[in-house]
């Protein structure tokens, strides 16, 4: 079989790479892995509390587990992204509740985010505001948690985010309801500090 | 209204912190164009980790699968198997069982026959009274000496 080159295997879906992926195509494994592993480990650090290194380990370990489904996997029945996103909160869940602890931003830990149209003082806060968001996320329940990154961090739909976690969408709304106002209420006694106004 | 409020003020720290997770990670989807290009500062050993599991599985899904059978084959046969198949297998252990048993009778119950012959090969009976007394004990023709004696004698 030809490899295709990546500009012309970019527009395929997530759905077709993982046949070109099975059937041997190492740009399908490059493209898939650099579609898919950043978004990965993005919301499994959201819902570790920050820690990079275990959401690195986390990522890594869903990403396995779709190279070997890989070759069972049957089209358009389920996307790729929600059985990944749901494979990713279990694996994040698991370690949670090994480890039998609350976890706490720790954002300080990962590269400075690199914003040049921002101004340093505007990058702090922007900073400020994401961590004192990151540990009111670490406050809430952990299915609140899941739906609100899902819905307004990753900016996914609800039907999705209910197909994602195995619940209707009404639960969905419900769940994103209660999670956001918790999170208000602890961000409330921050407002004048991190510039709630200025948006 | 206090809703709209509570929402607005929200997206504030959402939108922090989808800032930050494209700084940090990338943008994933919306990057393919450029892939490559915007890769962020720690994420290029993250990415060949991932990437290298990905041409390990592939690799391990285009072997083919009665090659790998073939080659653990040899490798479960060790060397007590290899002596079971060089001696002969079960057809053989009858024969070493009869051969074995046949040892031990011998060793408990010997033959007369055996036992001087023996005695004669180890220098057991000696040169004067070596065939009186320990070979003539064994008389394989009994009554032969006498007619032959008498014969001689008339």
């Amino acid at each position: 079989m030809t490899d295709m080159p990546l500009d012309a295997l970019s527009t395929l879906s997530d759905d077709a790479l993982l046949v070109l992926f099975s059937n041997g195509d190492p740009a399908a494994a490059q493209l898939l892995t650099r579609r898919l592993a950043p978004r990965v480990l993005a919301h499994a650090a959201r819902l570790l509390g920050g820690d990079r290194a275990e959401a690195e380990d986390v990522a890594q370990e869903a990403m396995l587990r779709l190279w070997r489904i890989a070759p069972e996997w049957r089209q358009g029945e389920a996307q790729v992204t929600t059985w990944l996103y749901r494979v990713t909160a279990n694996l994040c869940t698991d370690r949670l509740r090994r480890s039998g602890r609350r976890r706490y931003a720790t954002l300080d830990q990962v590269p400075e985010p690199e914003d040049d149209a921002a101004t340093p003082a505007e990058a702090m806060e922007a900073r400020e505001r994401e961590e004192a968001l990151q540990q009111a996320l670490d406050e809430l329940p952990e299915r609140q948690r899941q739906a609100v990154v899902l819905r307004h961090i990753e900016g996914l739909g609800n039907p999705e985010i209910a197909e994602i976690m195995d619940i209707s969408t009404e639960a969905v709304e419900s769940l994103t309801a209660r999670g956001k106002r918790a999170l208000a209420k602890a961000l409330a006694g921050r407002r004048d500090e991190l510039g709630y106004d200025d948006g | 209204m206090a809703d709209k409020t509570q929402d607005d003020d929200l997206d504030l720290f959402f939108a922090a912190a989808r800032k930050g997770d494209r700084a940090r990670y990338g943008a994933g989807a919306d990057s393919l164009s450029a892939q490559g290009a915007d890769v962020p500062t720690g994420m290029e050993a993250f990415l060949a980790r991932i990437e290298a599991d990905a041409f390990a599985a592939q690799a391990a899904l285009q072997a083919p699968a009665p090659v790998a059978t073939s080659e653990e084959a040899p490798a479960r046969e060790g060397w007590l198997a290899q002596l079971w198949s060089a001696i002969g297998g079960w057809p053989s252990l009858a024969g070493l069982a009869t051969a074995t048993v046949a040892g031990v009778w011998i060793g408990i119950s010997p033959p007369a026959a055996l036992s001087a012959q023996a005695a004669v090969l180890t220098g057991q009976s000696s040169a004067t009274s070596g065939l009186e007394s320990d070979l003539y004990l064994v008389d394989l023709m009994p009554g032969l000496y006498d007619e032959l004696t008498s014969a001689t004698d008339g």
